[in-house]
């Protein structure tokens, strides 16, 4: 069955370079040593340790709290000793320290996953309690971007018409969801059966590229007897065909409202190793363990390896055989990874490659002026204007770029990487996002302030009127008090005596300030002099 | 750090300069070796002259000449203009299309303008008699100029026998005649043609097509440009010539005549100075098509690539503002 396909504007076909690893079954990697999990895994994940130093874990126990709705737990990937929590460097393009709990290994083993029927681990079970199941187990997207995968399910209470599994895998050099739908695709489909039982969807379609023909082999001899609605569609091999908008826009041929998210459409989209993911989650098996590629130069055994979340990649790259040297290593992809600051970083959710290769000695190619021959904006998914971005973020003027769209850029790479002039212009974008987040958060904080001094003030004035309030009802107190004393004085028939008191201390009072301003002026006078005959 | 391509700028400027090579053959061989020797002379002076500028900016020469674009503009402006100027024309306008048009304003990438038609139009206005007195075409059963007497005449100033060889191009003579009241029949039977156009000119106009598919089949230009130059300009043809068919020349024959070949896929081209957006480069061809056409009939120059160009090259951010695609998601009703 052939479906009609759609095409995204743009897109590049970069070197491929899958084949390094492509036919390398997955294997376990051993821990030793020690486990670094970080609390801050994906987005917006404020997470609270509930372990202490010294507890004694087992693989599987969850190690945090959370509070925020997008964010998710942490768990022991192996058995262990928890020796620290502390801030270690974490595995972000700036370097960044994050606090972490810190394991002493000691058997890492992942559990195993068999292909099971679903059926009996739903009985009795409400879709609010599945939801809750999976993000319990601290499911988030590992794809890449790593968005929670229980908000994602809710979908903000909107009926799913279209579930759309991502298998496309679309980066150069990562196959470790290729080898994952060649090696469980069983696990794969019963996670997408869940996600079935949760959404009821019209249709679910598992997109695959054409570059992996045995993982589409092996998703369609999966899906054959699945309880689902499933057809797998092999899409032409595209680069950025695997993000969640290029792909819905293959499928469907429908675009994802700008600042909005697809569900507004109607769809879904999970990428197929979180369904892997999902499935072992309601049978009550965390997500602890992924899938990741090792691949590039520098390393003699490149792979993919089913690695702990908080192993330190130095240890990973000791066991892949990491040249000795200077290394560049690459966290993701060649097209949208980043540059790893620190080797001692773990392996967290969202890392699913990591490429070696030893530093460049000679200097890479110069990069030269803009010449606007528009290659990238021909190259770019989104129809945005990259070369105009470019002279916007150039010149500092983030505020064009965010009247050009700055913020719908995917940060695929395909303007960098059909740039003639070798100019990384996605650097400037994240550069000027980032300013201009900070511009927003800054903004959002001055109203904060401005909004606490004016109830500041607001609240003096109030006390101050309070204040005067009561002194007035005091004082009005008193007069009435006096009035009566007064009646009664009348009655004696005397004239008041504090009013003639009160005109004395005022002719007092002016005769005082009246002494006061001669003495200054004879104090002036002399200063004065002296100031001119010292010139 | 995203990887590049195998594509850079000098790959581009590169090929641009091979596919201006059937171009650069085809006016040597119809209008004699002057051609060549202007090229030999805008070469040098503007890598001289490029280097200086870079020098004073405080910049690598080394590191910025081999982008190859100044080459280019020297080849662009060599190709346009008449074959026995005097030597110390083409240099003078190399150097103001270098130095003035493109390396004050910041070097590659940072002109507005087009370089070579800057220098171009400055030796026009400057030198009328001189930039409009092109030889008749020799190989096409004219005389032949000789190495010797083009070298003679570039470096000697004008001979007096060469006088009689030179004279307005057919688009030049036809407009005079024209404007003289003769109908295009009689006009283009006084003024020498050639098959479907001026003589020798239409085979330029092929080399230089020729060389422009290869830049197309290459990728290294997009189809809006050229495509809509020749459209807007053919578009202004048929609707004269539909109109008045005794007063308008054809479409085929304007688009066989002067430089529009050369204009529509090597100088409108030119990615710094045109437009960037789809629909821009579509605007911005038409109006260089439109213009073009314009100029070559009722204005006072008998080819107006360069000033349509320069025209558009104006409006270029412009028209860059007012086209910008809509973007992946735009709701509608909402600017993009």
């Amino acid at each position: 069955m052939s479906r009609a396909l759609h095409t995204f504007h743009g897109g590049i076909h970069p070197s491929e370079e899958k084949g390094q690893t492509r036919d390398l079954a997955i294997t376990r990697f051993k821990n030793r040593e020690e486990v670094v999990v970080p609390l801050n895994q994906g987005i917006r994940a404020v997470n609270r340790p509930i372990v202490e130093v010294g507890d004694r874990v087992s693989r599987g126990d969850r190690l945090s709290e959370c509070f925020n709705p997008l964010s998710v737990p942490v768990h022991a990937p192996c058995n262990g000793i928890v020796t620290a929590i502390e801030e270690r460097p974490f595995t972000h393009p700036s370097g960044m320290q994050s606090l972490a709990i810190v394991l002493q290994a000691s058997g890492c083993e992942p559990h195993d996953t068999p292909a099971l029927p679903i059926a009996p681990l739903l009985e009795g079970l409400s879709n609010e309690e599945i939801i809750t199941k999976i993000r319990t187990a601290g499911v988030i997207g590992l794809g890449g971007a790593g968005f929670p995968t229980a908000p994602k399910l809710r979908s903000g209470g909107q009926q799913i018409e279209t579930l759309i599994l991502n298998g496309m895998e679309c980066e150069p050099r990562i196959t470790c969801d290729d080898r994952l739908m060649r090696e469980q695709p069983e696990q794969i489909i019963l996670g997408v059966e869940v996600l079935n039982h949760l959404l009821q969807p019209k249709e679910i379609l598992i997109g695959i590229e054409d570059n992996k023909p045995e993982a589409i082999e092996a998703m369609r001899r999966a899906t054959a007897n699945a309880n689902a609605p499933i057809e797998v569609v092999t899409c032409p091999t595209l680069y950025p065909s695997g993000g969640e908008k290029q792909l819905i826009q293959i499928l469907s041929g429908k675009e994802v409202p700008s600042g909005g998210l697809p569900y507004q459409l109607g769809i879904l989209c999970q990428n197929v190793a979180t369904a892997h993911a999902i499935y072992r989650a309601v049978q009550d098996r965390p997500l602890t363990h992924r899938v990741i590629t090792i691949s590039g130069t520098a390393v003699t055994a490149p792979g993919n390896y089913e690695v702990a979340i908080g192993t330190p990649i130095r240890q990973l790259l000791t066991d892949c055989g990491a040249a000795a040297g200077e290394l560049v290593v690459t966290v993701g992809g060649p097209m949208m990874g980043f540059p790893l600051k620190d080797l001692d970083s773990p392996v967290t959710k969202i890392v699913n490659s990591l490429i070696v290769e030893l530093a460049p000695t000679s200097p890479s190619t110069p990069v030269r002026n803009c010449i606007r021959c528009a290659s990238c904006s021909d190259a770019c998914p989104v129809r945005l204007l990259p070369q105009q971005l470019f002279w916007a973020t150039q010149s500092r003027n983030y505020e064009d770029a965010n009247s050009l769209n700055l913020f719908d850029c995917i940060e695929c790479g395909c303007c960098s990487h059909v740039c003639p002039s070798h100019i990384p212009l996605v650097d400037y974008y994240r550069h000027a996002k980032a300013v201009l987040r900070n511009q927003q958060q800054e903004k959002v904080k001055a109203e904060q302030a401005r909004k606490r001094h004016e109830f500041r003030d607001a609240r003096i004035l109030r006390e101050k009127e309070e204040k005067a309030r009561k002194l007035a009802a005091k004082r009005a107190a008193l007069k009435a008090k006096e009035a009566q004393k007064k009646e009664a004085g009348a009655t004696a028939g005397e004239e008041s005596p504090d009013k003639d008191d009160k005109r004395a201390a005022i002719a007092a009072a002016i005769a005082r300030t009246k002494a006061k301003k001669a003495k200054l002026q004879q104090e002036i006078t002399p200063q004065s002099t002296e100031a001119g005959q010292q010139q | 750090m995203v990887p590049h391509n195998s594509n850079t700028t000098s790959r581009e400027m590169a090929l641009v300069i091979l596919a201006m090579i059937p171009g650069l053959f085809a006016l040597g061989w119809i209008f004699g070796p002057g051609v060549w020797i202007h090229s030999a002379i805008a070469v040098p002076t503007a890598i001289v002259a490029e280097a200086a500028i870079l020098l004073a900016r405080g910049r690598n020469p080394m590191g910025e000449l081999n982008d190859l674009s100044a080459i280019l503009t020297a080849l662009l402006l060599a190709v346009s203009l008449p074959p026995l100027l005097p030597w110390w024309m083409v240099l003078l306008g190399t150097g103001f299309a270098i130095i003035l048009a493109k390396q004050l304003y910041g070097g590659l990438g940072q002109n507005p303008f087009n370089p070579a038609m800057i220098g171009y139009v400055i030796l026009l206005v400057s030198f009328p008699k001189e930039m409009t007195s092109w030889l008749s075409a020799s190989g096409m059963g004219g005389e032949t100029i000789s190495w010797g007497a083009a070298t003679q005449a570039i470096f000697g100033g004008a001979p007096v026998a060469l006088d009689s060889l030179s004279g307005a191009t057919p688009l030049g003579g036809l407009k005079t005649t024209l404007a003289e009241g003769l109908t295009l029949q009689e006009s283009l039977e006084k003024i020498p043609s050639g098959l479907l156009a001026g003589p020798g000119w239409e085979w330029v106009n092929f080399a230089f097509l020729f060389g422009g598919t290869i830049l197309l089949l290459t990728r290294t230009i997009s189809w809006h440009i050229p495509v809509s130059v020749l459209a807007g300009l053919s578009l202004m043809a048929l609707i004269f010539n539909t109109i008045d068919p005794a007063s308008y020349a054809t479409p085929l024959y304007h688009l066989l005549s002067g430089g529009i070949m050369l204009g529509a896929f090597f100088i409108a081209t030119d990615p710094v100075t045109a437009s960037t957006t789809p629909m821009g480069r579509i605007w911005f061809g038409l109006g260089i098509g439109v213009l073009d056409y314009i100029i070559r009939t009722w204005g006072g120059y008998p080819d107006a690539v360069a000033f349509s160009v320069l025209l558009m090259n104006m409006f270029a951010p412009l028209i860059d503002h007012f086209t910008q695609p809509t973007i992946y998601g735009a709701q509608k009703g909402e600017k993009a």
